[in-house]
């Protein structure tokens, strides 16, 4: 269960002074459902998502995941979530096994119930062949699937994905989509980050679109395409931008 | 602040087990130690086999004059001249002598020609210069050197009293002409084979003997002996070029022993015991054993050498696992694990601990084993000197692995504060060479001899409370001696120092964890020309946290720069102007040192040099207090400085003279208030109450504005004494200037405060001449006493004012509760374009 409402997000920049990322966001996402986050580079998605996951504190908004709220409870907020994005690498002088081991020991599991867990998770994204294989020496699929069991080892309620799918090819991309779809039907709460539209037809339950720090719109992909009168995702992503920016240049 | 250990632990054992698996840390750590030391001691060995020294040329003119026993045979010293037989083959001997056919080995015989021409040349250039110098003697101490002993002593007292004779017209003349010939003769000498030479006078043998002859018969008139003239052989070489010197010192061996050989000669042809020209015939011994020279050398070397391999054992590993692990993309998968900032910091923390001490006791003992080894195996060969270095007592490295821990703590935390603070790896490289070059220039302080910690020296606290410097300074006295226990009460001192040392640098660390500009700042490219234009167009009210640095840095930089002209412009000043010329410097000091810069930068810098210097009005109650803080802060700190006196190291004259200044009578009072009191007052609250505060707090954070503004106003002061002193004010007066929001306040305490110290000094100067009657007073001793000639305080005086600062401070600071940071940012209102709406 994630609340967010009202979230804003300043940065001071040495070029530009004070820049405003995110200008007001609110969303809610319930439990079995993949809410997807669209919008370009630099409308703010990252931004959103490092505050959800408690690396960044906003400069004003309130939001809370599985009732604690991020601002005051972030170490009660970190154990609840899976946050996976194109920043959070993995180590290159760790073995698969060890990596996700590791990360399963510090959210608090041990023994049995670690070894167990951990055996689940190499099973259901088939990592079994390459445990042992330093990360420095694996492929980009192998790396985002440690990144993956790195995510869910301690099977978090809710989970953060930003653009996990970039820079992989097609093959691994479905898989990805295969394994989060399968969280989603465990339950959990799921946020979805990307510029990719297929990826959102075939996945999202209701989708936002983002741009310079707002959220344009937002429901399922029927209530949008049904509001402003369009086809496709894309069509509509488009259009939605398109008159933003009109509508910022005029005023 | 809770701490889980287990994730500690955890993220430590990581840590390892990763810096292990790197190749390049596990060359510096492990391979580098191992190998390097043994690789040097053979290469060194192989060197001293393999490569053996060039002999030296030496000429010597009109050998044929030289007496007996011969001093050269055969185109060399012979071996009888040298302690070491060995040192005659380094030098060849080349004479004139009709008699020599020497044909000296790798030489040809024109190049032997060749070798008697050049210095044939040199040693007419050298007459013509003796003569000068004689000419110009009188009037030159150092040339006056060069004449016979009891004319030269006669010329350098006559210089020394100012009871020369005039100075010939042409004196000018003469001096450029010796300075020329002195330059001709340098070239000269240069461009020759020469590395010595040595010119006989004519007559020398003959004279040497007939003052033997003289001597020996003692019915012989004195007179005559007297008269003999004296003949002095001249030895020439160049002192800049070192094979020069090497061969000088090897030919003066030669010639001392020879020397000594004609003397006995001579006494024993007088008949007179070989003891004559040692009367006193001195007898050293040394009661050194070799445990103690030994514990001598390792406490010169070691401290030194442990400081600088803790230091880059801590520093690699520090940059690996924080600027590296931002590098590598895998910084933001640990900040969003469950463990907190501090743990994580701990955990690295105490890898780079573990590396920094591993690196250093491996480098010790690899070391330590290979000079032991060397020099157990040339001690066979070269035989003396040496000896077996005993390795340090077990209780001497017992304390060296005990004082690694504070030094390799405190690296550690400072190393990985500085490479959290490092975008890349590259950037955290740079950082070394700055942490390097203070912390030898702090490590060649405590190995100076004079620097030392004694049970009764004054300053030993205050060397203790130095970082590197209090752990270098015990680990010296404890390798020199070490079953020395008196010097162990500076254990707790040091180490608490260490430790705290260690703590800020951490917290920092942890801070810069919290800190998102530092955690996710990209590596923006510098450009010069936006720079400056965004500093001077685009200004913010008050300056940035980096303003206030660097008007700091320009403060002491510009008081470095300074340092010279104003010492410079105190020379010559007579006694009773002193005083008076000391004030005049202190205010321009004051004025274009600290206030200037300040206002500078304010005007240029910010678009509210009023915001940022807090120029308006406090409000009276804010005013009332900062006027009566002083009288009841003075004598505590009076106090509190005088308990202290011993901690830190004496007082400079410079800083003697301007206290005494402070009370000279002959000055008018408004003076000195004027001068110590109000231009303070005024410059270093401008600066450091207003530019320096408003920076340091401009990212919102009071309490460490505070503390930085305080410790700045402090170090300026340069003084120990003062820097704490000021230091401890410095809190108090930010305190003021953040809760009155104006710089008058501040002003008016600095301006009590100092002026207050002026009238105590006054006071105490006073009653050392004459102790007035009030003191007796029974009422007025409860609170003033007057022992040692000062005026002091008593505990009735310090109680109440205790109390009264206490409830002033407290007001002060919960005068801040309600009221909002005025530096915050505006909370930014969504813009709200309801598209969604227009769309429908």
């Amino acid at each position: 269960m994630i609340e967010v409402s009202e979230l804003t997000k300043c940065f001071s920049d040495a070029k530009r002074g004070t820049v405003s990322a995110l200008g007001g966001v609110s969303f809610e996402v319930k439990p079995g459902e993949v809410f997807g986050l669209l919008g370009p580079n630099g409308a703010g998605k990252t931004t959103c998502l490092r505050i959800l996951s408690t690396v960044l504190r906003p400069t004003s908004g309130r939001t809370i995941i599985s009732g604690y709220d991020v601002a005051n409870y972030p170490a009660q907020v970190r154990s609840r979530i899976g946050f996976m994005s194109n920043n959070t690498g993995i180590y290159d002088r760790m073995t698969a096994w060890e990596m996700v081991e590791y990360f399963g020991k510090l959210y608090g599991l041990t023994g049995d119930a670690l070894n167990s867990r951990m055996d689940e998770v190499f099973t259901m994204l088939q990592m079994h062949e390459f445990k042992d294989l330093l990360c420095s020496k694996m492929s980009t699929g192998m790396r985002q699937k440690v990144s993956i069991a790195r995510t869910i080892v301690h099977d978090p309620p809710v989970l953060i994905f930003d653009e996990p799918t970039s820079g992989l090819d097609v093959l691994v991309a479905r898989n990805v989509i295969e394994a989060i779809s399968k969280l989603r039907d465990a339950g959990k709460s799921i946020i979805y980050s990307t510029h990719i539209m297929s990826e959102v037809e075939r996945l999202c339950d209701r989708v936002a679109v983002i741009h310079k720090g707002l959220i344009l719109a937002m429901g399922t992909r029927q209530e949008l395409c049904e509001q402003h009168g369009s086809d496709s995702m894309e069509e509509l992503f488009f259009a939605l931008i398109d008159r933003y920016d009109a509508a910022a240049a005029a005023s | 602040m809770e701490v889980t250990w287990k994730n500690v632990w955890l993220i430590l054992h990581r840590e390892v087990r990763d810096q292990l698996r790197d190749r390049r840390t596990l060359f510096m750590v492990l391979v580098l130690p191992i190998m390097l030391y043994p690789g040097l001691g053979i290469g060194m060995l192989q060197m001293t086999m393999y490569f053996t020294e060039q002999p030296r040329q030496v000429v010597i003119l009109n050998a044929g004059e030289l007496p007996d026993p011969p001093l050269v045979e055969e185109g060399a010293f012979p071996t009888r001249w040298f302690r070491d037989a060995e040192t005659s083959s380094k030098l060849r001997v080349l004479t004139d002598a009709a008699d020599d056919e020497t044909q000296l080995p790798n030489v040809s015989a024109d190049e032997q020609k060749q070798l008697l021409v050049d210095a044939a040349k040199i040693r007419e250039l050298i007459e013509q210069r003796n003569r000068l110098v004689e000419q110009l003697a009188p009037w030159n101490a150092d040339l006056a050197d060069e004449l016979p002993g009891v004319q030269s002593a006669k010329l350098r007292n006559a210089i020394q009293d100012g009871e020369t004779s005039e100075q010939p017209d042409n004196y000018e003349a003469l001096v450029d002409e010796y300075l020329e010939l002195k330059k001709t003769i340098g070239e000269q000498f240069a461009n020759s084979k020469l590395q010595v030479l040595m010119i006989v006078p004519d007559g020398f043998g003959e004279n040497l003997n007939a003052v033997n002859r003289l001597l020996a018969d003692r019915s012989s008139d004195s007179e005559e002996l007297m008269n003999l003239p004296l003949l002095r052989p001249i030895l020439v070489r160049n002192r800049a070029d070192e094979k020069s010197d090497v061969a000088y010192h090897r030919v003066r061996e030669a010639l001392d022993k020879w020397e000594r050989q004609l003397l006995k000669d001579r006494l024993e042809l007088a008949q007179l015991p070989e003891t004559v020209p040692d009367p006193v015939s001195l007898l050293s011994i040394d009661v050194a054993n070799e445990d103690e020279i030994a514990a001598s050398m390792w406490g010169k070397i070691f401290p030194a050498l442990l400081i600088i391999m803790a230091l880059t054992g801590a520093f690699y590993p520090a940059i690996d696992v924080a600027a590296g692990e931002k590098e590598r993309g895998t910084m933001e998968t640990l900040l969003i694990c469950p463990a907190s900032r501090s743990e994580i910091v701990l955990g690295k923390f105490l890898t780079v601990l573990l590396f920094s001490m591993a690196t250093t006791m491996l480098n010790l003992i690899s070391m330590g084993f290979t000079g032991k080894y060397i020099v157990s195996m040339t001690s066979g060969v070269a035989g003396a000197g040496m000896g077996a270095v005993p390795l340090p007592t077990p209780l001497a490295l017992f304390w060296l692995v005990i004082l690694l821990i504070p030094l390799a703590a405190f690296f550690s935390a400072l190393c990985l504060s500085l490479a959290t603070f490092a975008r890349s790896n590259k950037e955290g490289q740079y950082y070394l060479t700055p942490l390097f070059m203070i912390t030898m220039g702090m490590t060649m302080f405590s190995m100076s001899p004079s620097i030392e910690l004694t049970a009764s020296g004054g300053a030993s606290l205050f060397y203790c409370a130095m970082p590197i410097v209090g752990p270098a300074l015990l680990l010296k006295a404890l390798l020199m001696n070490p079953g020395n226990t008196e010097v162990l009460v500076f254990a707790l001192p040091v180490l608490m120092s260490s430790i705290g040392y260690s703590l800020i640098a951490l917290w920092w660390a942890v801070e810069q964890f919290k800190s998102e500009d530092v955690l996710f700042r990209e590596a923006e490219q510098f450009d010069l020309k936006l720079w400056m234009r965004q500093l001077l167009r685009d200004k913010e009210p008050v300056p940035t946290f980096a303003m206030a640095a660097g008007c700091f840095m320009l403060m002491m930089f510009l008081q470095f720069l300074t340092i010279k002209l104003l010492t410079g412009s105190m020379v010559g000043v007579t006694a009773e102007n002193l005083s008076r010329k000391m004030m005049e410097l202190a205010v321009v000091q004051q004025m274009a040192l600290i206030a200037a810069p300040a206002i500078f930068m304010a005007v240029l810098f910010t678009s509210s040099a009023r915001k940022t210097l807090r120029l308006r009005m406090p409000s009276g109650r804010m005013l009332a207090v900062a006027i009566a803080l002083p009288f009841v802060l003075h004598p505590l700190a009076i106090e509190l400085l005088a308990s202290l006196q011993n901690f830190f190291p004496q007082l400079p004259d410079s800083a003697k003279a301007a206290f005494a200044a402070m009370s000279d009578d002959t000055l008018p009072l408004y003076v000195i208030i004027g001068v110590f009191a109000l231009t303070p007052a005024l410059c270093e609250e401008v600066a450091f109450r207003g530019f320096i505060l408003s920076g340091f707090g401009s990212g919102g954070r009071t309490g460490v504005a505070i503390v930085l503004s305080s410790v700045t106003f402090g170090l300026i002061h340069m003084v120990p004494q003062q820097v704490f002193n000021a230091s401890l004010l410095g809190l108090v007066l930010g305190l003021i200037a953040v809760r009155s929001n104006s710089l008058l306040p501040g002003v008016a305490f600095h301006l009590c405060f100092n002026s207050l110290a002026v009238f105590h000094g006054m006071a105490s100067a006073n009653v050392s001449e004459s102790k007035p009657d009030w003191l007796d007073n029974d009422l007025i001793s409860w609170f003033v006493s007057c022992p040692n000639d000062t005026l002091r305080y008593n505990f009735l005086t310090l109680m109440t004012c205790a109390g009264a600062a206490f409830l002033m401070i407290r007001w002060l600071i919960n005068q801040g509760e309600s009221r909002k940071d005025p530096n915050a940012l505006p909370r930014v209102q969504p813009e709200t374009i309801a598209l969604t709406g227009a769309a429908t």
